[in-house]
């Protein structure tokens, strides 16, 4: 169990909880795709997400809870 | 500048401090519930409790997902998990919230299939590769995470895609608001709203808070100084003897939520009768199910799942944590046999749990830090 928990260590000690992520991701937008999908900056790389439920642009900025954008954020 | 930077400068926060303290009443005390856990999370993060005064005792709700999934369903989860037919595939924090038999992360280890995965976007790739296989997705969380699941579905069914469900243990924050005010134990003055579920909902769910029991409402964001910008609004209304829903963190919610998201919630997902939460108990209507046109994607019924009630263990007072009438410092076992390493109870598995907050950053008695607070009623 101990080997398994090392290889979860990265996500259980993170600053924040994936579920409800309180520093929950803000990224912009940087590729808009088909199918409500983007690819999106997250500052430490590339990310692919579902935009299907926000109307946003490239270069916005959206709030990403569990790989859905649920909210743009207003500048 | 980073983006954050202007929401932590330590010389507003003290002056924020300051004009909160010269609202406060002698002689009165203030307790106000932050609901949601990431609230917790910064608040000890942060520290920001050091610099309120006295008077004003910040209560954690119970809106923390990981938290509040009872043992019995972690046990229905392992079930499913167990049939060979299934990979079980859940968010990370989940792996290790104990069921009465331990938790996904000791499953994993004896050899069942679990897999930790960001999004169920994630899960739907793995469905995609593994198609004589039965994705099940763990699906946990609020109205934050109740729209990602939804979409799933929906992308799910029109791709076609028939080996992908969904164990559906979403929950909804209304009901359980509900349930602490009308709870006995506990006297509150006012909430800070969640900030994330509040994007979804919006702010008019919070409105019978108002209006039916007297108690000010402000929807806020999650950096240091949203939150004691936050408790000053409270304060305010309290002051001028006003009760009503304000939102604090209009740069990312929309009063009226996002319609699109609910409707997705709405086109794959319905309440529940009722549903067991850790500590609070069952409340009616609390929970959201798969509906009948979306069965095929429904792991309770594709699956038989025991749905067995288990008792907490005893010396786990997760409960009157999540409700907010212990500290978690005055559970018998927080710290000792207790710890994020080895939890007992869930209040301590995520660092949104109020537990793990305050284990993690040093909270371990009621002393504050006294060159930080500043004494009531001082400008």
């Amino acid at each position: 169990m101990s080997g398994e928990e090392e290889t979860f260590g990265p996500a259980c000690v993170s600053d924040h909880c994936i579920t409800c992520a309180d520093v929950a991701v803000e990224v912009r937008i940087a590729r808009l795709l088909p199918d409500g999908l983007a690819d999106v900056d997250t500052g430490a790389g590339i990310e692919r997400v579902s935009v299907a439920l926000v109307s946003a642009a490239v270069g916005d900025t959206v709030l990403v809870h569990a790989g859905e954008a649920i909210a743009v954020v207003t500048p | 500048m980073r983006f954050v930077d202007e929401f932590r400068d330590a010389d507003k926060a003290r002056a924020l401090a300051a004009k909160i303290a010269a609202l406060c009443e002698p002689g009165r005390t203030y307790q106000f519930m932050e609901v949601c856990g990431g609230h917790t999370h910064t608040i000890y993060k942060h520290g920001l409790e050091d610099y309120l005064p006295e008077a004003i005792t910040l209560v954690h709700g119970p809106g923390c997902p990981v938290c509040v999934i009872p043992m019995g369903r972690v046990d229905d989860a392992m079930h499913l998990a167990a049939n060979p037919d299934v990979i079980m595939t859940s968010f990370g924090d989940m792996m290790r919230v104990p069921g009465s038999r331990g938790s996904f992360l000791d499953a994993k280890a004896e050899g069942t299939d679990i897999r930790m995965v960001y999004s169920p976007l994630d899960s739907l790739k793995i469905a995609r590769q593994n198609p004589d296989k039965q994705v099940v997705f763990m699906a946990i969380g609020f109205e934050t995470t109740a729209p990602s699941t939804a979409m799933t579905m929906l992308r799910a069914r029109s791709a076609g895609l028939a080996n992908f469900s969904v164990f559906c243990n979403h929950v909804t924050i209304i009901p359980a608001i509900k349930a602490i005010l009308d709870s006995p134990d506990l006297r509150l003055d006012g909430f800070i709203g969640p900030g994330h579920v509040s994007t979804v909902i919006g702010c008019r769910p919070y409105e019978f808070i108002a209006r039916d029991y007297r108690r000010p409402v402000v929807v806020a964001g999650f950096e240091p100084l949203d939150i004691l910008q936050s408790i000053y609004l409270l304060m305010l209304q309290l002051s001028a003897g006003r009760c009503a829903v304000e939102n604090q963190y209009s740069r990312v919610v929309p009063w009226d939520g996002n319609v699109v998201a609910l409707r997705a919630i709405g086109q794959t997902m319905e309440l529940r009768p009722y549903f067991e939460w850790r500590g609070l108990g069952v409340i009616s209507h609390s929970a959201l199910r798969v509906r009948d046109a979306f069965a095929a994607m429904d792991a309770e019924r594709l699956f038989s799942v025991p749905g067995v009630r288990v008792a907490d263990p005893k010396a786990c007072q997760c409960g009157e944590v999540l409700k907010g009438v212990l500290k978690p410092w005055e559970c018998k076992v927080f710290g000792t046999a207790c710890t994020p390493e080895t939890p007992i109870g869930t209040c301590m598995v995520s660092p949104e749990g109020a537990c793990a907050a305050y284990y993690n950053y040093g909270r371990m008695n009621r002393n504050r830090v006294p060159e930080a607070t500043v004494p009531a009623g001082r400008p």
